[in-house]
């Protein structure tokens, strides 16, 4: 596990049966606990690590839970268990002038990730894509999917600091489930 | 044998049943390897168990119990799936049925040494590797009677029922390995409820 290509981040989530529906936002904001409870999610928490989270994966499933954890320096990352993230929450949650990026793959399906700066949703800046297209990222991994995850992968892990590794999922984080009606659906 | 499904629906697991079927008469032991806290032990009937039910919640609970000769039973009451490694680490045999709103999930088997599917196919058929410990049950069923096709428009899309038909045939392979179905009498025993404290990270 020591020698694998650092560049196949995809293949955690493989391993570990969270590939069939992804999603995950990096939010750039200090303390991970103030950003559950910017979330509205503050009420019904579970204190764990992503190994353990993982028993509550539903990919499919209209109960919204998303676990939440440092990823960096003034970094925190979201990665939903169950249900979806409210996507208007990522304008609130970041730090002033702050940004979030969100990616998300669904069974087949993914979407280019989406970026909000400074609470507007912006392009995302082209040269984020320099690095991982020069070190080859999008060829990295079991298949065309695992190679476009990877290819995005790479970019927020340059942005944010930190590549995924089985650390990852051992950082300590709160498993939170957001309310019915927290978030308006649109 | 009863329609188990109909009688577990009507005890109000119809949006997630999470039931583990144990080789061991040792229903203290059993509720060990599945890291229940011993001291929350609540003995009550089903009834009383299912005020605290809500499927995939935080708070893991289970409600365990003699099952048949030999066989205890683990009712998920609210929580994830239990973990079942220690049940792997003690030998045991065990079979775990996981439904959730109306998925139905394949049939995990244990044989006390490593752990297995029992799949699932087109029209309700169930397949499971040559040798594994529920073939000679799974032979009884036999070929599934070939349910009623939905067709749309010209297209053949897939049994509104398959889920449900292969569930009947888990139910039926956890009723005959263990020796004892479903019934009510089964759902008006006494058994422990549990609660199951998050198990250290892996």
């Amino acid at each position: 596990m020591t020698s694998r290509e650092k560049l196949d981040q995809w293949s955690y989530f493989e391993e570990r049966g969270l590939a069939d529906r992804f999603e995950c936002a990096w939010v750039e904001a200090p303390d991970y606990r103030a950003a559950v409870t910017a979330l509205r999610a503050e009420k019904e928490t579970l204190a764990c690590d992503l190994n353990q989270a993982r028993r509550w994966y539903l990919p499919y499933s209209e109960e919204n839970v998303v676990w939440v954890s440092e990823q960096s320096l003034n970094w925190i990352k979201m990665l939903t268990v169950s249900g979806s993230l409210p996507w208007r929450a990522l304008e609130s949650l970041p730090q002033p002038n702050g940004r979030a990026y969100h990616l998300t793959y669904n069974d087949g399906e993914f979407s280019e990730p989406v970026y909000v700066n400074g609470g507007e949703w912006e392009d995302i800046p082209a040269d984020q894509w320099d690095r991982p297209r020069q070190e080859g990222a999008g060829l990295v991994g079991s298949s065309d999917i695992a190679q476009e995850m990877n290819f995005y992968l790479a970019a927020l892990a340059y942005t944010t600091g930190r590549f995924i590794d089985d650390t990852w999922f051992t950082t300590p984080g709160l498993l939170c489930r957001i309310p019915d009606g927290a978030w308006p659906r649109e | 044998m009863n329609d188990q499904w109909e009688l577990l629906r009507g005890a109000g697991l119809a949006r997630g049943f999470t039931g583990t079927w144990i080789e061991s008469g040792d229903t203290d032991a059993v509720a060990t390897l599945l890291g229940a806290d011993l001291t929350s032990r609540q003995d009550c009937d089903l009834a009383t168990a299912m005020t605290c039910y809500r499927p995939m919640a935080f708070t893991e609970r289970a409600w365990i119990g003699p099952h048949a000769d030999g066989w205890t039973h683990a009712l998920t009451i609210s929580g994830p799936p239990p973990v079942t490694t220690g049940l792997t680490d003690a030998g045991l045999r065990f079979l775990q049925i996981r439904t959730m709103n109306a998925y139905v999930y394949d049939l995990l088997h244990g044989d006390g040494t490593t752990t297995d599917w029992a799949t699932q196919r087109w029209y309700g058929e169930v397949i499971t590797e040559p040798g594994s410990m529920v073939e000679p049950y799974l032979r009884e069923v036999g070929c599934p009677e070939s349910p009623e096709v939905v067709r749309s428009g010209s297209w053949v899309v897939e049994p509104e029922h398959h889920g449900r038909v292969c569930l009947e045939t888990y139910l039926f392979l956890t009723g005959r390995m263990s020796g004892r179905f479903i019934d009510h009498q089964w759902l008006s025993e006494k058994r422990a409820l549990y609660t199951i404290p998050l198990p250290p990270a892996m």
